[in-house]
């Protein structure tokens, strides 16, 4: 590729991390969540009478894996305002 | 309950027009000011518009507020610009949406307290009285046998994060704990000051009950010999829970209002209604959050008061594995 500068690289790979970030941020989130969820299932089956604690504590440890996603997908957002527009590629490429 | 479901679909039929007019102060549709948002990388995250150039019909709401308290900022001696400058800080819509709900949040409560009596009673007093029921129950719950005292502030926190989650769906209206148009990072200044607040009353809370020997030991681990290894690791523990609250409930909130906006634009465009299963979700993970935000607060207090004695000088370990039901 012979038309690609130093500043298209940067670019370029800069918007295959923006995109990357929350999906191989999810990956290993999903999987946590579906193993504490089937904790939670398989202890609740157990011991009904401690379900209400087992709840509370299955939220509360779900929302501490997503919050990582979350933090992810801001990375998102704070690399999506430094590419550049479509109208600027345009004009990049064509000057 | 056919009142409801009005109230619903409007709720969901306006919420379109609402994402598709909250432009700049040209008047395009909100599609291509996506696009040109982009045109401005140089200067951040996306487009830092400031909120008084950006003609929402709330924003016009706190435009009129602010012109309304220049004046009284002649009394106490400012300049003009000094005082647009101040009060285009204070008049923020967030901050304004803010006002909006703990003023709603008193005004109920006085008539709440007005209503009490020996019978609950039928109407939103009887709802607010349940309300305030389950969540003493659950801050008891949360932190053990002594964490009534806590309640007020952890209900507060739960029913103001709520309601602020919850404000964004109502087409004219924001969530100061979300995103807005113009500067992206709007919630986290929100979500900062809650879980500021709440980290305060927490190590406030710790160093009153337990006292300032429990609460300087609990940064020196159990074996007392590794405290150069152990004191850094909880310094840095407790200043990664305000940061992290602040960002989990910013990201939730801000995330799915953005997700909201732009499905109701591609609901606008293509007469799509993916927007509606996507609000009721909404609903969900703003109680969700709150939820989270409030157990996690109630799990910080837990763990300062772990250690405390009580009068007869024995260790009663308070914390939510000993709450009774």
């Amino acid at each position: 590729m012979e038309a690609f500068g130093q500043a298209q690289w940067y670019f370029a790979i800069l918007a295959l991390g923006t995109a990357l970030a929350v999906p191989i941020a999810a990956l290993p989130a999903c999987i946590s969540q579906g193993r504490a969820a089937a904790a939670a299932f398989e202890s609740i089956a157990r011991q009904p009478s401690v379900s209400g604690d087992i709840r509370a504590n299955l939220i509360i440890s779900l929302a501490l894996i997503e919050s990582i996603v979350i933090y992810a997908l801001l990375v998102f957002f704070l690399l999506q305002g430094r590419l550049p527009s479509l109208q600027q590629i345009i004009e990049a490429a064509a000057g | 309950m056919s009142a409801l479901i009005w109230v619903l679909a409007f709720l969901l039929a306006a919420q379109p027009v609402q994402a598709v007019s909250a432009v700049p102060d040209a008047g395009e549709p909100a599609a291509t000011v996506e696009m040109e948002e982009h045109a401005d990388a140089d200067h951040g995250h996306g487009a830092s518009m400031p909120w008084h150039d950006q003609h929402t019909v709330f924003n016009r709401v706190c435009l009129l507020l602010r012109d309304a308290s220049l004046p009284a900022f002649g009394a106490f001696g400012m300049s003009p610009e000094q005082a647009e400058e101040i009060a285009n800080s204070v008049f923020q819509p967030f901050v304004v949406m803010t006002w909006i709900i703990c003023g709603g949040l008193m005004v109920l409560s006085l008539y709440v307290r007005k209503r009490l009596g020996r019978v609950p009673q039928k109407d939103i007093a009887g709802f607010v009285e349940m309300c305030v029921d389950s969540l003493r129950g659950f801050t008891r719950g949360a932190i053990g046998p002594g964490g009534e005292e806590h309640a007020p502030f952890i209900a507060s926190l739960f029913v103001f994060i709520t309601l602020s989650n919850w404000a964004g769906l109502i087409p004219g209206l924001i969530s100061p704990t979300g995103v807005s148009e113009g500067d992206f990072l709007l919630g986290l200044n929100t979500t900062l000051s809650l879980a500021l607040v709440a980290i305060i009353y927490v190590h406030y809370v710790a160093i009153r009950k337990a006292g300032l020997k429990s609460y300087l030991l609990h940064f020196v681990g159990e074996p007392w010999w590794l405290f150069p290894v152990n004191i850094p690791i909880h310094i840095v523990g407790e200043v990664a829970r305000p940061v992290s609250l602040a960002f989990r409930l910013f990201g939730n909130i801000g995330g799915e209002d953005k997700v909201l906006h732009f499905l109701a634009i591609i609901m606008f465009l293509s007469a799509v209604p993916l927007h509606v299963p996507m609000t009721f979700f909404a609903v969900f993970t703003g109680l969700l959050q709150a939820y989270v935000f409030t157990a996690l607060t109630c799990s910080y207090i837990a763990g300062f008061l772990e250690h405390q004695g009580d009068a007869h000088g024995n260790d009663t370990h308070a914390g939510p594995a000993t709450a009774q039901a």
